[in-house]
């Protein structure tokens, strides 16, 4: 279906939501805190615009690819860093 | 991939909390001494996701100082460990946007294009291959970490505060002092971010 026809469509029928509306739900939407009546809309447009569903699979990626890689980034806390603010803040009036 | 929320509460009973309040506020340094040396730990960690290992000291440092100087002011409404947790996030924002990293509405971004009907405009590239083998590969992991690395400010704070600290929306909203809607608001943007980060690896991906 061309894009533009689809623009029409999802912004004028009833039970149909534009891909800019889409927005508004995806973070409650992965999150699985989506209202019933929103999350048909969601899956709803997404089963018939294939932009988003190519979004959808890119935004997936790069957010599960973001948390690998800042899980791998995040390092313990020295305990040498732990020992220097103690020292600092105990030794010092406030 | 959420992990085990931390508690910044826990850890302590309320009449331990009431004695150690009681000793902050008539200047005990062993009640100084005992409160730091639980949240130390605790708060450097979020600290240091929020800015790193040299500005993370001096935030918790400040924080530890400022909340001994200003115990009177807190109200009880939170507590006393949450109260500090809060004054670290935002003493680390504050570095953050110092670094001159809040330049968010400098960032353009392929997903956020729409045509007049408000269609979006997504490239067709094929089939994406799945996070474990595109990870495999070295560009596409010095992408994701560059593209974390130059986060505006409050982009960054949203991510930390909620995929490494765990907190729900409604609660990153309220540690930064923001609606809800502009928390969600500010986590969309920033993985927007990174998906547009990624845009050139999905591109040679699928190639």
């Amino acid at each position: 279906m061309k894009r533009r026809i689809r623009g029409v469509i999802m912004g004028r029928l009833p039970g149909m939501i534009t891909c800019r509306a889409l927005d508004e739900f995806i973070v409650d939407y992965l999150e699985g805190a989506l209202a019933e009546n929103d999350r048909v809309l969601f899956e709803r447009h997404i089963r018939f615009c294939p932009d988003c569903r190519r979004y959808l699979a890119r935004y997936r990626v790069a957010l599960e690819a973001g948390e690998r890689i800042l899980s791998e980034m995040d390092e313990p806390v020295p305990q040498e860093l732990v020992e220097a603010v103690l020292a600092a803040v105990t030794s010092r009036e406030p | 991939m959420r992990r085990a929320k931390p508690d910044p509460s826990s850890g302590s009973s309320p009449a331990e909390d009431d004695a150690i309040l009681s000793g902050l506020r008539s200047g005990s340094k062993e009640a100084r001494a005992a409160l730091a040396g639980e949240l130390a730990g605790p708060l450097l960690r979020v600290a240091r996701r929020l800015v790193g290992d040299q500005d993370a000291q001096d935030c918790v440092q400040d924080a530890l100082l400022q909340a001994f100087r200003n115990v009177d002011r807190f109200e009880g409404r939170s507590s006393l460990r949450t109260w500090l947790y809060r004054i670290v996030v935002n003493a680390g924002l504050q570095r953050l946007r110092a670094r001159g990293r809040n330049r968010e509405d400098a960032l353009e971004n392929p997903y956020s294009e729409f045509d007049a009907s408000g269609c979006r405009m997504v490239a067709d590239v094929g089939d994406l291959p799945g996070v474990e083998d595109l990870l495999l590969r070295k560009e596409t992991r010095d992408c994701v970490r560059a593209a974390i690395d130059e986060l505006p400010a409050d982009y960054r704070a949203v991510i930390v505060l909620h995929h490494l600290e765990n907190h729900g929306i409604g609660e990153v909203a309220d540690l930064l002092d923001i609606t809800p809607g502009a928390a969600k608001m500010r986590l969309h943007r920033a993985r927007l971010a990174l998906a547009a980060a990624l845009e050139p690896v999905f591109r040679g991906a699928c190639e």
